[in-house]
């Protein structure tokens, strides 16, 4: 006899979830970019890429309480910009400042400049972070000290923090060889920089941290596969992501970005195939995919599908 | 209060700092108070919404009407209602009195002098929409004259790239440091009975209320032989779609004859009857009948425009 447990429902599409999490990574780098914020010191902060650094400074700036009423004030504690790409002169970095703020009319550039200090001082800029700072130019570095000095001089005598956001690779911390350099440009903003960190490094996850993170993935994908059991993979895993391919520099740390791909990866396929759980198969041909045939080239030769639209003759 | 964050998606898409219109406000007064507190320099938001220079702006800066100007735009900008913009000028006002979607600036009158109160643009940084009136030249909330120029003798402009706002552009004066004179109560007394004109256009203001208010204008000149003045300034009236013109007067023009002729607007709203009838104040219907359905409905009439007024 037919029951309706027999019946076979096809499943909805797998949904990937993007929430932030407040990782180890996190939670050290939003720390620090907090205490930079409270104390108005200055820093270079380097972790790798994929770290999590740009979600970490989105969830800083919603946890800012940043806001504009409609009696003409704006409060804005925490500017936060990319760095501009493509080098550019200090009129990127001001237009890409200016653009926080909102609509800015077009107005000449030594007008902005003289504006954005104002603005910046009346919107109660207490903390100003560049991500992907290792992007920044001379002109980009001489900007941002006469802005910053212009808003530690009376009359807004606003000291600011500044922290400068980078993606490094190796032992080399971007920025660092700069401030060294003997012209007085860089050692004054040597100089501001904060007397116990100047630099920093903040590292990617440990095996235990690895483990609290996939604690969290079971919840959050426990409604798509119910019997979801990933901590039981989580040495595997960590050996996966630190192999020599995705860990280089030999950090023995994983960051976020690795992990999220294999697990999403690895979840979806399982999830295709109707399991409630994923297997060790499935992880290990996602993490083979990552580690061992990343710079495949996969050729896609199938017949195209058949278009949803009628192809009509255009005359 | 609106209050923005910024995760809110309209955040990249109003401006640094917001403002929104206050009772009464102009929308001079509110493009000017947008620029203050963004600091910007006076007309900054007005050429940023619509991006046009000053040279082009000459041709309708009073701001009475929108003109062209794309509102909406401003409405974003701010974060605020399109209604909330439109209430800044007398758009709506002027449209219901001359039964057009688009009035135009000349309606309200033929010419045009900035003014200001001193005193609201020092308390407030205020320019009321009263300000656009003709002939009012006293500032009702603080019963002192307008000012239309500097101390340095240059006549007030309202927008000029080199000043900032509020403040005179020949001499960098803040407006709000312009002399405070008091208004003479004769003077008081003939401003607040055309405001009360005015305000009986706001509320009642139709195409047919304006043809009576004509109507009743002519019939009084006449019948007085006083006034000396054209009864019409010559404002064409667009009618739509064959884009025939017809001549009109526009509201100040008949408001101050309205004040000449000593007519009130009770005197209008009887008038606006299908009968051929006189003001009330020299003449009346007289009728031989006992209950005369006119007579009646005359007397209902009166009683209306007293309790209106």
């Amino acid at each position: 006899m037919m029951t309706d447990s027999d019946i076979l429902v096809p499943r909805p599409p797998f949904v990937v979830h993007d929430d932030f999490l407040e990782t180890a990574f996190e939670l050290r780098f939003q720390n620090l970019l907090q205490q930079a914020w409270q104390m108005r010191t200055w820093h270079v902060i380097a972790a790798l890429p994929g770290s999590g650094k740009s979600f970490g400074i989105a969830d800083l700036i919603h946890q800012s309480n940043s806001c504009k009423d409609s009696k003409g004030t704006t409060r804005l504690p925490v500017l936060a910009i990319r760095a501009p790409k493509n080098g550019g002169t200090d009129l990127a970095l001001g237009t890409a400042f200016c653009t926080i703020f909102g609509i800015v009319p077009a107005m000449p550039w030594y007008v902005r400049r003289a504006w954005l200090v104002q603005a910046m001082a009346e919107a109660g800029v207490e903390c100003i972070i560049i991500d992907d700072a290792q992007d920044l130019n001379l002109a980009h570095l001489a900007f941002l000290k006469e802005l910053t000095d212009n808003l530690a001089a009376p009359p807004y005598e606003r000291q600011v923090a500044l922290c400068l956001i980078t993606a490094h690779s190796g032992k080399i911390i971007p920025l660092k060889e700069i401030f060294s350099r003997p012209d007085i440009l860089w050692r004054q903003f040597r100089r501001r920089l904060d007397t116990e960190r100047p630099f920093c490094l903040v590292p990617g996850h440990t095996e235990e941290e690895v483990r609290s993170i996939l604690e969290a993935f079971e919840t959050i994908y426990r409604d798509q596969l119910p019997d979801l059991h990933l901590l039981r993979w989580t040495r595997p895993i960590f050996s996966w992501l630190t192999h020599a391919t995705l860990d280089p520099d030999e950090t023995k740390r994983v960051t976020m970005d690795h992990l999220t791909r294999l697990v999403t990866v690895a979840l979806r396929r399982s999830y295709c195939l109707g399991a409630s759980d994923v297997d060790g198969a499935t992880l290990t041909q996602t993490a083979e995919l990552m580690v061992l045939r990343r710079d495949e080239i996969v050729e896609i030769s199938s017949e195209p599908p058949d278009p949803d639209f009628p192809i009509q003759e255009v005359s | 209060m609106a209050r923005l964050h910024l995760s809110d998606a309209s955040w990249r898409t109003t401006f640094p700092f917001l403002v929104e219109p206050r009772e009464n406000e102009w929308l001079m007064g509110l493009l000017l108070h947008c620029d203050q507190v963004n600091h910007w320099g006076s007309g900054t938001t007005l050429t940023h919404i619509c991006h046009m220079n000053e040279k082009s702006m000459k041709s309708d800066w009073t701001l009475i009407v929108p003109s062209g100007l794309e509102l909406s735009a401003l409405a974003d900008a701010l974060a605020v209602t399109h209604e909330a913009i439109v209430a800044t000028t007398y758009q709506a006002e002027l449209a219901r009195i001359y039964g057009v979607a688009d009035p135009n600036a000349l309606f309200l009158s033929t010419s045009f002098s900035f003014r200001l109160c001193p005193a609201c643009v020092a308390e407030d940084r205020l320019l009321t929409r009263t300000l656009a009136l003709p002939h009012i030249t006293i500032c009702p909330r603080h019963q002192i004259m307008l000012v239309n120029r500097c101390l340095c003798g240059t006549a007030l402009r309202p927008f000029h790239w080199r000043s900032l706002p509020f403040r005179c552009f020949k001499c960098g004066l803040d407006w709000a440091e312009l002399p405070r004179n008091k208004a003479e109560q004769r003077r008081i007394e003939i401003e607040e009975q055309l405001l009360s004109y005015y305000q009986f256009f706001w509320t009642y203001g139709t195409p047919d209320v304006l043809a009576s208010t004509e109507r009743l204008v002519y019939d009084s000149v006449v019948e007085k032989g006083e006034i000396r003045a054209p009864l019409s300034d010559k404002v064409f009236l667009s009618e739509t779609p064959d884009r025939s013109y017809r001549r009109t007067s526009s509201l100040g023009y008949l408001v101050h004859l309205l004040w000449q002729l000593d007519l009130n607007p009770g005197d209008i709203l009887v008038y606006a009857g299908p009968l051929p009838w006189r003001s009330t104040k020299w003449t009346r219907f007289q009728c031989e009948v006992s209950h005369c359905p006119y007579v009646a409905m005359l007397q209902a009439r009166r009683n209306i425009s007293e309790r209106e007024t």
